[in-house]
């Protein structure tokens, strides 16, 4: 039991990224709370998975994604009526943003400019601007799964050139 | 890259453009699924640089080609020595300028850090209806943008159930929609705002509400 346990603890344990993301984008990065909410919900998930509450009848990921949800829900009913679900319609940015990610960041900006125009356009149509995939094609004169193609090509140059 | 049929949904995740059902099955799934989660994580890195750092990222390509075409004009224009011409093409440029102002391509829309989160240029602010009322809501009321915008109201409860569209900052909530509402139950509604050409300005915060009974 007590080696049941442990293996639990660190199957959970890996869920943290997931949690925080999820967490992270309905709350908001610079929320100070939102660490402390991903910590509640590991180990109530915990608790839940001991007390024998899992019972194996969906997948553990959507037993935590449940867990998650509900406790987001409170969280947010806690602390106020106007609902911030996640930054409308951009992405959470956080003020304790690491080192190591600002510096990400840097070499994205970098990598993004050295693009070839026709990635960079797509990426300013598709992503700043928020256009659909069919107007964007329309502006560029190509076809929507061109446009795909492209956004695809140029997120996997760019995951590329940040693993080098 | 993500070889998961799911996959297809993480961009419009991302930008918020899934129904209230389907962001919760595609959340449901990323929690199972390790590859769509590492795939979404690295668009969602690309998308906030690109939406926080976008004048590095791409005025200094406009800008660069405005400076390749001036160079060229500046050279030619230093060779005049007349006076006059001078003065004439100070007038054609203050001409250019009146004549070009009204019609200036509109500006991307401008990120700043509020208190809480990265907003989207202005901030859309809900006015009502908001947390308890006493009976269904008849209208939906914001405050306006300083700027001209079309304004598109959706309205949730888990999925989306209502959607309208108005100029100005009311939208009566048709008589048929209303009945539907249930008291107790827990609706969520907001509204986004584009320019005239269709460009996303800004979103607003999503408002829930509750009533009591009708």
């Amino acid at each position: 039991m007590p080696d049941r346990a442990q293996n639990y603890d660190a199957v959970i344990a890996q869920y943290r990224p997931v949690v925080s993301f999820r967490v992270r984008r309905a709350l908001g990065g610079d929320i100070p709370d939102w660490e402390d909410v991903v910590n509640e919900i590991l180990t109530q998930v915990l608790e839940k998975v001991r007390k024998g509450e899992f019972r194996g009848e969906s997948s553990l990921g959507t037993f935590i994604y449940t867990v998650t949800s509900r406790r987001i829900v409170d969280f947010i009913r806690q602390k106020t009526k106007i609902l911030k679900s996640g930054p409308e319609p951009s992405v959470p940015t956080d003020p304790h943003e690491s080192l190591e990610a600002s510096e990400r960041a840097d070499q994205l900006v970098r990598h993004i400019r050295m693009l070839k125009p026709k990635y960079r356009d797509v990426l300013f149509l598709f992503y700043f601007q928020e256009l659909p995939r069919e107007e964007v094609a329309l502006k560029l004169g190509i076809t929507p799964a061109k446009v795909s193609e492209r956004l695809h090509y140029a997120q996997k140059l760019l995951r590329k050139k940040i693993k080098k | 890259m993500s070889s998961c049929p799911h996959s297809k949904y993480i961009d419009d995740y991302l930008l918020n453009r899934l129904g209230e059902k389907e962001k919760m099955r595609f959340e449901e799934h990323f929690f199972n699924c390790r590859t769509c989660f590492e795939d979404l994580k690295a668009r969602e890195e690309v998308l906030r640089v690109i939406k926080n750092r976008s004048e590095e990222i791409f005025a200094r390509d406009r800008d660069a080609d405005t400076e390749k075409a001036g160079v060229g004009e500046t050279r030619r224009a230093l060779r005049f020595k007349p006076w006059w011409a001078a003065a004439a093409a100070a007038a054609a440029a203050a001409l250019l300028l009146i004549m070009y102002l009204p019609h200036r391509p509109e500006l991307p829309p401008v990120f700043t850090l509020g208190e809480d989160e990265a907003v989207r240029g202005e901030s859309l602010e809900l006015l009502s209806p908001a947390g308890e009322s006493e009976a269904a809501p008849r209208a939906f009321e914001w405050r306006p943008l300083s700027r001209k915008a079309r304004y598109i109201l959706s309205l949730y409860d888990g999925e989306l159930i209502w959607s309208g569209e108005t100029e100005d900052t009311r939208l009566d909530l048709p008589g048929e929609i209303r009945e539907r509402l249930k008291p107790g139950r827990i609706y969520f509604w907001q509204v986004k705002a584009y320019s005239p050409p269709g460009t996303l300005i800004t979103s607003s915060q999503k408002a829930e509400f509750r009533f009591d009974k009708d």
